[in-house]
Formats: structure tokens, C-alpha cells, sequence
């Protein structure tokens, strides 16, 4: 007659068995020698398999072959050197157009004054990001004045920005001589101060 | 990840660091048949899915639940084929490719000569160290049968250990 326990030894010795059934388990190996020895002999199995033999890779190296056919599916992943903007760049500079457009929709519909401008080009992004930190401190000061609308566009254009620069920076970390880049993150907080400047602004008009 | 952007270099890093394991994945799996194609079948859909790779787990273990699908679906169809040419879909595959000597390559050899399910449950559990739950959910079996196969296997096996 076959032993009942034969069949539960696996999970008897991965400790699938629930607790009860498994000290019963416990007290039928103290007295059958078979399933003990073959507890041994599944235990041995498991060893084994837990450090396998190294198998060594075939000849060709397939890495070529794939290449190639990576290529097919996308011609342009595999195309050489020239500087390939990554997906979160382009999508960040997506959104600077986007933050742009928004921009000089607003200044459409609220003409500015000549001392609007922000006349900036050439300057570092270190000396940008001081005068956007002033310009926020100014802002933030008088935001109260603002109607909670536009106050919320502003703040909400000015996450988005901050939330880019952040992309814009760890980018920078990857890849710090980059131009295209650094670019970026000078336009980014130029744009900073014009949206922050512009409501600031708004607090002045009267309502 | 800059794989995931489309970065190609950043890719074949990735390929050089895993192709090794996918490599011995596949052979344990498909019991030495050929799996030069099956490792790059891998890493093509695996360029392919870059982008659903969420982080929440290592990237190995992303890349072999992967090559576990790309190996099951590459037997699928091999046995289909073997079915039409009235071919037993169970029996070892011919000419397994087995590498070190002694005991170790009867136990090697004595892996292909399993049952396909036995072997994926084998392979997965006590090579690739899955649990049961995912074996199930890979395999289409339930945790059970999952543990079920193991143990065949491993009953299976131990006498060439003996």
C-alpha cells in the first residue's frame, strides 16, 4: 500500500504544509525510514539545483543580431552618434512650448508695459535662478491681492515649470557638459521670472 | 533607465549584464535545445517593453518573467508543429547540449528528460528561486499543481543523485 506522506514530502520540506499537518508530518518521518531516506534524497535534489553548473553561452555573440533587428523596428534607436534628445527631454521642452504658448496667450489678452520684458539673454541660469527666487519672494508677498483664479493659474504654471527644471537638473547630472541642456534649464527659469513677474504685476492693477 | 528612453548602448550594458542568465534560463527550460534565437527573441521584445518596466521590481526579474513567456510561447509552437507531424510532444528533445562532466551531467541530462511542466515547475522553483503563486500565474496552473509538478520532478530526479 503506498505510503499517504510520499506525495507531501516536497512541501513538507519547503514548508508549504500548514502547521498541524506538518507535525504530524514531523512524527511519521520518526518512524518510516523510507520517506526519512527520501526526504534525504529530495533535500540532495534541492541542493543541487540551488547552485547549478555555469553553462557556457553559445559561440556567436547574438548581441549583433539583435541590434540589427532592433534596428528594423525602430531605424532611429540604433542610427549613429548624433545627439538623441532622451524621451523625458523632449517631453520636458514639450512642455516648455506648451508653458510658452500659455504665456503669450496671457500676454495677449493682458497687454504689458515696456518694463515687462525680461531682458535676460546671456545670463547664467545661476543668476536666472536668483532673480526668479527674488521675484518669487515678491510675488508671494503680494499674492493675497490676487483674485484665488488667477492666482491658482500662476502657481499651477509655476509647478509645472519647477517640476521640469527638476527633470531638466537630474538630466544635467547624467550628462553635465551637455548644451542643449543647460539651455534648456536657462530658458526654463527665464520663464519662471516672466510668469512670476507677470503676476505680480497683476496685484498692482486695480481690480 | 536610459534603455527605456531609447538609449541603444544603455541597452546592450543591459543585454551584456543578463544574457548570461536568459541564457541559462532557456537552456534549463528547453533542455538544451538551441536558444540562440529564444535570447534574442528575449531582448528584442524585451527593447520593446522597456517602457512597462516600472522599477518595482529588480530588472532581472522583470527580464526572466519575460523569457519565461517567450520560452513557453516558443515551445507552444514548436509542439504544435511536432503535432501536425505526428511527432510525441512529451518525449526529450534530441541532441541536449549539457556541459560538465561526473554527476553533475547526469543530473543535467536527467533535467531534459523530464516532463515539460515538471521541468518549468523545477526550473522556476529550485533554479530560479519563483515561488509557487507566480509559477502559477506564469505556467496558467494552479499553486497546486504547481507543487504538484515539483515534486514529481524532484521524485524524478533524485535517482540520479542516488
Amino acid at each position: 500500500m503506498r505510503d499517504p506522506w510520499t506525495d507531501r514530502l516536497s512541501d513538507y520540506m519547503d514548508g508549504e504544509m500548514p502547521s498541524e499537518e506538518e507535525a504530524e508530518c514531523r512524527a511519521h518521518l520518526e518512524n518510516c525510514a523510507r520517506c526519512t531516506r527520501l526526504l534525504a534524497e529530495l533535500e540532495a535534489v534541492k541542493k543541487w539545483a540551488a547552485s547549478p553548473p555555469d553553462l557556457p553561452l553559445p559561440g556567436g555573440d547574438a548581441w549583433a543580431e539583435i541590434r540589427e533587428r532592433i534596428g528594423r523596428l525602430h531605424p532611429q534607436s540604433v542610427s549613429t552618434p548624433s545627439y538623441r534628445p532622451s524621451a523625458r527631454l523632449l517631453r520636458t521642452a514639450a512642455i516648455l512650448v506648451l508653458a510658452a504658448g500659455t504665456l503669450l496667450l496671457w500676454r495677449i489678452l493682458t497687454p504689458p508695459g515696456p518694463q515687462n520684458a525680461v531682458p535676460m539673454a546671456g545670463q547664467s541660469s545661476d543668476l536666472l535662478s536668483n532673480t526668479a527666487d527674488q521675484w518669487r519672494e515678491e510675488f508671494e508677498a503680494r499674492a493675497a491681492l490676487l483674485d484665488p483664479a488667477s492666482r491658482q493659474d500662476i502657481r499651477r504654471s509655476l509647478r509645472m515649470l519647477e517640476e521640469f527644471e527638476g527633470e531638466i537638473v537630474g538630466s544635467l547630472e547624467e550628462d553635465p557638459e551637455n548644451r542643449l541642456l543647460r539651455e534648456f534649464l536657462r530658458r526654463n527659469r527665464r520663464m519662471q521670472i516672466q510668469v512670476l513677474r507677470f503676476g505680480t504685476e497683476q496685484t498692482m492693477k486695480p481690480s | 533607465m536610459r534603455a527605456a528612453g531609447g538609449d541603444i548602448a544603455a541597452f546592450e550594458s543591459l543585454y551584456r549584464r543578463h544574457v548570461a542568465s536568459v541564457h541559462r534560463l532557456a537552456c534549463w527550460m528547453l533542455a538544451g535545445a538551441e536558444t540562440e534565437d529564444i535570447i534574442q527573441d528575449v531582448f528584442v521584445r524585451a527593447w520593446t517593453k522597456l517602457k512597462l518596466f516600472n522599477g518595482r521590481a529588480a530588472f532581472g526579474t522583470w527580464l526572466h518573467k519575460l523569457a519565461v513567456n517567450v520560452i513557453l510561447r516558443h515551445r507552444e509552437r514548436q509542439e504544435a508543429k511536432s503535432s501536425r507531424l505526428g511527432v510525441l510532444s512529451e518525449s526529450p528533445p534530441q541532441g541536449a547540449r549539457l556541459s560538465s562532466p561526473g554527476l553533475r551531467m547526469d543530473l543535467e541530462a536527467a533535467i531534459a528528460t523530464l516532463p515539460p511542466r515538471a521541468r518549468d515547475v523545477f526550473v522556476l522553483h529550485d533554479i530560479e528561486g519563483w515561488k509557487h503563486v507566480e509559477i502559477a500565474e506564469a505556467l496558467g496552473i494552479s499553486p497546486s499543481t504547481s507543487r504538484a509538478q515539483l515534486h514529481r520532478a524532484r521524485m524524478l530526479l533524485r535517482r540520479f543523485l542516488s
